[in-house]
């Protein structure tokens, strides 16, 4: 594999050779273009009185150069000449002499040959350019065609044209108006053509067709909340992942990248979060297809035509149990009709750092803090001398260890695509191939991919259509191997190191022993695990589909395609024997290997009919039966105890003891049935509605609830074909949409209703084996089936101002019932959880989307697109439950940071409310009667200690005194896009933000207690002390309490730069004769700057998010980089 | 052209025809697990659901009960930042209470579960008997782990299968302990002449037998204080396992695994490259050692080795200390002064009266870092005979109680034997010293100490005085463990911990 690697990236490098020939030889053409080099050479040379054609004779002979001409044109018999002498002159010079008031022209065409012509007297082309009322358009560009120049109208709107005679072909575009086209205007010498054009207006975009599931629309005829991403904005943006395309773009949809690893997941939650067990992703459709892709990284950026987001329930219902998650439709790029084929090639080089680090404590603070834990600890005698504390000279220490220094590093970028696309009238194609190497910013984390798309269409006849989409991507990640701050393994977390341990020993070897993990401990240190172990992850994606499209009528229109879906997953995962705990206990090395199968065939079919009656009743219904099928397996195999390091996981059976070897198999099966209909019915444009129907069937539903059912339906009045609105002229769109409907969700895990006992073969040792156990894991769970959400919007799309500014408002409201809930049982009952289908959440929200042309002119034009979501989304009914914990605080009680209660935002963050610390004996004693606070155990009733505030007046801290600290969701979030264009340089950057929300740092519960087992955050300098800092509220040293509460509470608001880019492209068309079509390139930045109150790496964040409800979590998240990138992009 | 396009035409609509005619595609059956209805069809699934019954003892018996049981007792403690160690427990901060109730209830609903299996099972009426037997005795243990930790706990003997069924277990209270003792000490007594009336070390595999039944019986008959069901249950021990002294007081050092003495242990086992069970209790058992080397605490001791990584190890109390004669072999067992006769420097400090380190009963040999795999002793027959002398004394039949005693003690030394019976209370306090004496690190101190009705005090007038911790910490309700505040908000409020009232 590495060997492959090593040669692909040899490949690499030849391309990019080639690239750089490529360009250089460009250059070579255009100065062989400039510099004609027998019009260069010097002559001696006289004429005598006579004619020009007796002179050019001469010139022939004695610069033994060709010349060309139609002497029956030139006539060059009449013209005389005077007697002339030159010396060491130029050819070029002695022509333009000879020809002196005469209109003959020459060019060097081939060397040694010149072309004498006559030359011709300019024309000119002028007009005025109006709209339809009459009123002058300034600044609308004229392009002339041949001559790839453009020309813009003065303020009066008037332009004229200085131009060689012949025929031109003129286009005139002018943002907001229709773009016209006239050919063939003929220009005379020393002739004015004249050309006056009345502009149409163009009602925006919306002849633009729009894909929707199971058919498209044109934009104006669309009735649900659907947005379309502009995929100009983001040609330039470096992404390997689709949705980081997508960030703040969409109104409404809220995405994340779960950690900033190379080759991490992605979180999108559109219209915000509705389900608390089952998935809240949305669903992918690419190319019609569902489950066509393991994840956003098996699609190329580039290869993507358009993206469009449905988010209603009239949009998403014809996708039935799948959509209540709102449905992101991809489509990809396809051939052209011309003839022509196109060829892009682009590369893109960059590097990524780690933007900025906590403000941890160095080794200085951190000694001194515990030299007040000891001080604190030896309360029989506090007036020990300093030569018996832990650490002498804190001082000497310095900085110490910067742990995530240590195993952070400046990673390299680059991402290379090579597409041709082209085709005629009956064939065309797409094709791509992209290498993209993605190293990671934490040591030996990074991800390799290679990846091929294939679009084929082809139409038989008027009859029958037909074609392919296949697009393969192999992914190999080199996983993270590292702990970066949670606190499950916090004794070798990055971030928790205290940096008074040395990241090497006094021989340069890696040091093996934490200090501070009580008493000591031998461990892998974080530059240990991620320089030793291998963790290798290898995903091959194929994703196909076949087509026929059958119109035995031009209204009806048959379709069925077949898709197959094949993704394999390996995995490699090996800890030499030379990883320090291994090295120590001279265990050998372990080695693990997993194969992971997930495959499904998805057959669609369906018929739709397309009817328009009296010009006036548009009908367009389509009909479908799709089945699917599903199936996974698993196999994997592990070993302990290798005594060979350098077969890695590649001989399995070498194990020296067969009891340390285990193995596991599993395979999966779901199938799933539907049935959908829709009706799409306007008249005239005005009135529109739109009914849809699916009903599903899913294997992986309790007996009696396979069927489901998911009708909606949505109205659209245009108000612009209303009379009444005529006279409104400023007002170039304006339209109302409703829709209601119900969709689900249906994504869980398969089995789930059945009960299940598991073996294991790891477990109690009877007679020194461990034979195979067998014991319950689940129960039957009768009844299990989908979630139903039920949704309502109402949108506005508004148009002013020749359609410079364009908003596009929508309202709705859902609310979820029969959740998919993982309810937590009390332990007692012996299983710790169990899926049932009960209580509601419901989401209300408001997305506006503005689109604004500020400037239009020809060297300078602005345009800024804005998005606001605002979403409300809570906790209507749990069932009866108090509460249902969504993530607990791993220690102590294990109380809820993260959970539902009715009433309560679905996100909503618990903890107890912090009231700084105990300052005196008295005030505990006080307290006795008091009761005003509580503190976690009778340990901490001790001056310098945490307490909280004793909600019910108890005396004691418990579950009673947690309360509703907050919503981690924000109240406003999106995204602002400003393109410029600036003398042909295409300037962008786009800031997202996100405004109210809250968020936890969990680590701060090791990190922010001056417990010496981690290190500590800078504030704990603070810590209160009896002689120092009396009057601090930060708790004193080692007071760890375990209890989540708001001093770890912070705002998650946050405004980021999140990209910036600018481009120029160079036009090749004329230097390179049709060779070369353009070269742009282009500098951008990805996460260039962030504004933020949170004290982790980044509050956009979601550590446990990949189907899961929770949102800003931040806890062991691989930091999100800053990306500088350079791009060529070479079209020809 | 025409005909192409009809049979193409053709083939969708069978097609279409063909998918949606699929009806059996939504019957869901599993490929890769068995469910409960499924299973038990033979004595060999049988026994592997009986397997699985034992699995949550290696996650109980392990450093955290033996912190909670022995090294927060009159007998020792321990300076280290467990919060066990330092009665900083709480519901909020449940300690290893919280690890203790998630096994023991696994260990419960495994063992409900395997039972109702066994009985629907085609097995022999005869082999099922004792096939439930184990299950029975197994889930008594964990109730009787649960009842010594937490008091009174929720109780159920039902297979969960149904969701009525965990509905019904999901809304329990506390049951009191005594009733729950009652009970199973009923359904022992019907199951435990089922088990192989042997003793355990010549069970095959080690699994658990009679006299683990018996013993059980007896402990929890001893909690109730109904001291005659206990006799006679330990009257059963007695007639498999004879005398005391045929059995060598080595055999209880805890590396020596699964001693013909032995009623109960649980299994662990380390090897550098083969099968992995390990503890970490050891690592709070050994004396301080020098890093890299085999030098702990001044004293070379190859069969421990360097690799070791001893944590700050449990002190035993001065009181304990003064219940050993000098010449007692057992205090050269579980105490360590010297180290073949090379002496630690920490017992010569304070002019020969600095503490010994715990003895070599509990260490590992060859540990690696913190991996103990020595097995864990739970029950022996030493203990069995103690509870006999215990409840003899309470029943009156003295001079049974007085040969139980000194069988004991006889096997130490036979000039300790009591020559003659002191009177009850004299007695009984004898007895709780030989328990000391005897079954330091057994997991059984706390126990007995708050069975007796004296663990604060006795606390507070040992370890408490010497450490200061426990004295400011230590509160009468710490005799049980509270259960996790987060399993009374899971409970909806029916489990509580009424007598944990904070600062």
């Amino acid at each position: 594999m590495k060997q492959n690697l090593l040669q692909m990236q040899k490949a690499m490098r030849i391309t990019l050779l080639i690239f750089t020939l490529v360009l250089a030889i460009t250059q070579l053409l255009c100065a062989a273009d400039s510099r004609a080099q027998a019009l260069e050479q010097r002559l001696n040379i006289s004429f005598d009185k006579g004619n020009l054609y007796q002179a050019i004779k001469k010139l022939e002979k004695t610069a033994r150069i060709e010349f060309a001409f139609d002497n029956a044109v030139l006539n060059m018999e009449k013209l005389n000449v005077n007697s002339l002498a030159f010396k060491q002159t130029r050819l070029s010079d002695i022509l333009e002499k000879l020809f002196v008031g005469t209109n003959i022209g020459f060019k060097e065409e081939r060397s040694p040959s010149i072309r004498l012509f006559k030359k011709q007297k300019p024309g000119k082309i002028a007009g005025k350019i109006t709209d339809d009322k009459g009123g002058n358009l300034p600044g609308v560009s004229i392009k002339v065609i041949e001559l790839n120049k453009s020309f813009t109208t003065d303020s009066a709107g008037k332009f004229s044209i200085n131009i060689p005679s012949g025929k031109y072909t003129l286009e005139i575009t002018y943002i907001s108006f229709k773009t016209q086209r006239f050919t063939n205007v003929e220009v005379r010498e020393n002739a004015t053509a004249t050309l006056n054009v009345v502009m149409l207006e163009q009602a925006g975009n919306l002849d633009e067709v729009v894909v929707i599931g199971y058919g498209t629309v044109k934009k104006s005829d669309l009735t649900g909340a659907v947005t379309v991403v502009k995929m100009k904005d983001i040609e330039n943006v470096p992404v390997v992942r689709v949705d980081q395309m997508l960030q703040g773009r969409i109104a409404g949809a809220e995405v994340m990248s779960t950690s900033g690893e190379p080759g991490a997941g992605t979180s999108i939650r559109i219209r915000g979060t509705r389900s608390i067990s089952a998935t809240n992703e949305p669903l992918y459709v690419v190319d019609g297809v569902l489950d066509a892709v393991n994840s956003l990284n098996d699609l190329n950026p580039s290869d993507i035509e358009s993206i469009q987001v449905l988010k209603d329930a009239s949009s998403t219902a014809i996708y039935g149990s799948r959509g209540s998650n709102g449905v992101i439709l991809i489509t990809t790029k396809t051939g052209g009709t011309s003839g022509k084929t196109n060829f892009t090639f682009r590369s893109d080089v960059g590097q990524s750092v780690l933007p900025r680090f906590l403000d941890l404590m160095n080794a200085q603070e951190f000694a001194e803090l515990q030299n007040d834990r000891f001080y604190f600890s030896s309360t029989a005698n506090q007036s020990k001398p300093l030569e018996e504390y832990p650490y002498k000279n804190p001082i000497a220490l310095g900085e110490g260890t910067n742990w995530t220094k240590e195993i952070t590093r400046t990673a390299p970028y680059q991402n290379h695509t090579f597409s041709m696309s082209g085709g005629d009238k009956s064939t065309n194609y797409y094709f791509s191939g992209n290498y993209n190497d993605t190293e990671g910013i934490i040591l030996s984390s990074g991800m390799k991919r290679i990846q091929s798309r294939l679009n084929l269409d082809k139409t038989f006849n008027k009859y029958v259509k037909s074609g392919i989409r296949l697009n393969y991507s192999y992914i190999n990640q080199d996983v993270n191997k590292v702990d970066v701050g949670t606190s499950t393994l916090w004794y070798r977390s990055t971030v928790f190191l205290a940096p008074t341990i040395a990241a090497y020993k006094q021989d340069g070897t890696l040091n093996d022993f934490n200090t501070q993990w009580y008493s000591g401990t031998l461990f892998d240190s974080p530059l240990a695990n991620s320089l030793l172990q291998k963790k290798d992850q290898v995903k091959k994606t194929l994703s196909s589909m076949l087509y026929v499209e059958i119109s035995p009528l031009k209204s009806l229109k048959l379709k069925s395609s077949v898709s197959f879906y094949d993704y394999n997953r390996f995995d490699d995962t090996f800890y030499p024997s030379t990883l320090p705990t291994r090295m120590s206990k001279n265990t050998g090395a372990y080695a693990y290997k997993r194969g992971f199968k997930d495959n499904n065939i998805l057959n669609e079919n369906t018929i739709s009919y397309k009817k328009v009656w009296n010009k006036k009743h548009n009908l367009d219904a389509v009909y479908g039966i799709t089945f699917q099928t599903f199936w996974t397996t698993d196999l994997y195999a592990s070993g302990d105890g290798y005594f060979i390091d350098d077969i890695e996981t590649n001989d399995l059976a070498a194990v020296p003891t067969k009891e340390t070897l285990n193995a596991g198999s599993m395979l999966e099966r779901q199938n799933k049935i539907s049935n959908l209909a829709r009706v799409n019915y306007n008249y005239n444009g005005k009135y529109y509605l739109t009914v849809t129907a699916r009903a599903d069937a899913a294997s992986n539903f309790a007996a009696n609830h396979k069927w489901g059912y998911f009708p909606s339906a949505a109205i659209k009045w245009n108000l612009m074909k209303e009379n009444f609105m005529k006279p409104l002229k400023s007002i170039n769109e304006l339209s109302l949409r409703l829709s209601a409907g119900v969709s689900g969700n249906d994504a869980i895990s398969k089995y789930q209703s059945l009960s299940r006992m598991s073996s294991n073969a790891n477990g109690y040792i009877f007679g020194g084996l461990t034979p195979v156990a067998y014991y319950p894991t689940r129960i039957t769970n009768e009844g299990l089936t989908w979630e139903k959400t039920t949704s309502y919007n109402a949108g506005l799309d508004l148009s002013i101002l020749k359609n410079r500014l364009a908003f596009t408002f929508d309202a709705y409201s859902s609310s979820t019932t029969d959740l998919l809930l993982t309810v937590q049982l009390p332990t007692h009952v012996g299983y710790t959880s169990r899926l049932t289908n009960i209580g509601k959440t419901s989401n209300k929200g408001l997305e506006l989307a503005i689109d604004s042309k500020n400037i239009t002119g020809k060297n300078f034009s602005w345009s800024t697109t804005l998005t606001f979501a605002h979403n409300k989304q809570m906790v209507e009914d749990i069932g009866g439950l108090d509460r249902i914990s969504a993530y607990n605080n791993a220690f102590g009680a294990q109380y809820m940071m993260y959970g539902y209660v009715k009433g309560r935002p679905l996100n909503a963050l618990w903890g107890m409310q912090y009231a700084g610390v105990w300052k005196s004996q008295e005030e505990i004693t006080q307290n006795l009667t008091d009761k005003k606070y509580a503190s976690s155990a009778v340990n901490f009733y001790q001056p310098g200690r945490q307490r909280y505030i004793d909600q019910n007046k108890d005396g004691i801290l418990d579950n009673s005194d947690l309360i509703y600290l907050g919503n981690a969701d924000p109240k406003l979030y999106g995204g602002i896009q400003n393109s410029f264009n600036i003398y042909g340089f295409n300037v962008g950057f786009f800031l997202n933000y996100s405004i109210g929300g809250k968020i936890y740092n969990p680590v701060e519960l090791f990190m922010g207690t001056g417990t010496y087992l981690s290190n500590q955050f800078r504030y704990m300098v603070n810590a209160w002390h009896p002689v120092r800092n009396p009057a601090s509220n930060y708790p004193r040293a080692d007071s760890k309490d375990d209890i989540p509460n708001d001093r770890f509470l912070h705002s998650a608001s946050f405004l980021r730069l999140k990209n910036a880019s600018v481009g120029y492209s160079f036009n090749l068309v004329k230097p390179t004769n049709n060779l070369l079509k353009s070269l742009t390139l282009t500098a951008s930045g990805n996460n260039l700057y962030l504004w933020k109150y949170y004290n982790g790496y980044d509050p956009e964040v979601s550590t446990e998010s990949e189907g899961s409800t929770i949102r800003r979590m931040d806890n062991g998240a691989y930091p999100n980089s800053r990306t500088i990138t350079f791009s060529a992009e070479l079209k020809f | 052209m025409k005909k192409k396009l009809t049979i193409i035409l053709f083939a969708f609509l069978t097609s279409t025809l063909f998918f949606s005619s699929c009806k059996d595609a939504l019957l869901e059956e599993p490929d890769s697990f068995v469910s409960p209805e499924q299973f038990f069809k033979n004595e060999n699934q049988c026994v592997a659901a009986l397997n699985g019954c034992y699995i949550p003892f290696t996650s109980i018996f392990t450093s955290g009960l033996i912190i909670a049981n022995e090294a927060t007792t009159d007998l020792a403690y321990l300076n280290s930042s467990q919060l066990d160690a330092k009665f900083e427990i709480s519901p909020a901060n449940p300690g290893m209470g919280q690890t203790v109730w998630t096994q023991a209830y696994k260990g419960v609903m495994f063992c409900n579960s395997a039972i109702a299996g066994i009985e629907k099972s085609p097995v022999d009426e005869e082999r099922k008997k004792s096939l439930i037997a184990e299950g029975v005795a197994l889930r008594a243990m964990y109730y009787y782990v649960l009842t010594s930790t937490f008091g009174d706990v929720p109780f159920y003997t039902e297979n969960i299968s149904t969701l009525q069924i965990l509905e019904k277990v999901t809304a329990l209270g506390r049951t009191s302990a005594v009733e729950i003792r009652k009970t199973l000490i009923a359904e022992l007594q019907q199951y435990v002449t089922s088990l192989p009336a042997k003793r355990t070390s010549d069970v095959v595999d080690n699994r658990i037998s009679g006299p683990m039944a018996y013993l059980l019986i007896a402990k929890m008959a001893m909690w109730n204080k109904d001291y005659p069901a206990a006799l006679t249950a330990l009257k059963e021990i007695q007639k498999i396992y004879g005398q005391l002294i045929q059995y060598p007081l080595t055999d209880t050092y805890f590396r020596n695994k699964n001693t013909a003495e032995s009623i109960f242990e649980v299994q662990f086992t380390w090897s550098a490259s083969g099968l992995k069970k390990t503890t970490n209790v050891a690592c709070f058992f050994t004396p301080t050692k020098k890093a890299a080397t085999d030098i702990y605490d001044g004293v070379t001791i190859p069969e421990l080795g360097a690799k070791a990584n001893p944590y700050a190890s449990i002190t035993p109390s001065a009181y304990f200390m003064s219940l050993y004669e000098l010449d007692d072999p057992r205090r050269n067992i579980i105490l360590a002064y010297t180290y073949e006769d090379k002496w630690f420097t920490r017992p010569q400090s304070a002019n020969g009266t600095g503490k010994p380190w715990m003895g070599p009963k509990f260490w590992c040999p060859g540990m690696d870092n913190a991996a103990d795999g020595n097995n864990q002793k739970v029950f022996r027959y030493a203990d069995a005979l103690l509870m006999i002398a215990e409840c003899a004394n309470e029943t009156g039949e003295t001079q049974l109680a007085l040969n139980s005693i000194n069988e004991v003690k006889e096997r130490a030394s036979v000039d300790y034997k009591l020559n003659a019976y002191p009177g009850k209370d004299e007695f009984f306090e004898e007895v709780k010293k030989e328990r000391a004496r005897e079954l330091m690190g057994e997991y059984t101190r706390k126990w007995d100490l708050v069975r007796w009705g004296i663990f604060y005090d006795a606390v507070k007038a040992t370890s408490a005085t010497e450490y200061v911790e426990i004295n400011n910490n230590i509160r009468r309700y710490h005799e049980y463990y509270p259960i996790s505040d987060s399993e009374v908000m899971r409970s909806s409020g029916n489990l509580s911990n009424p007598s944990y009232t904070g600062q």
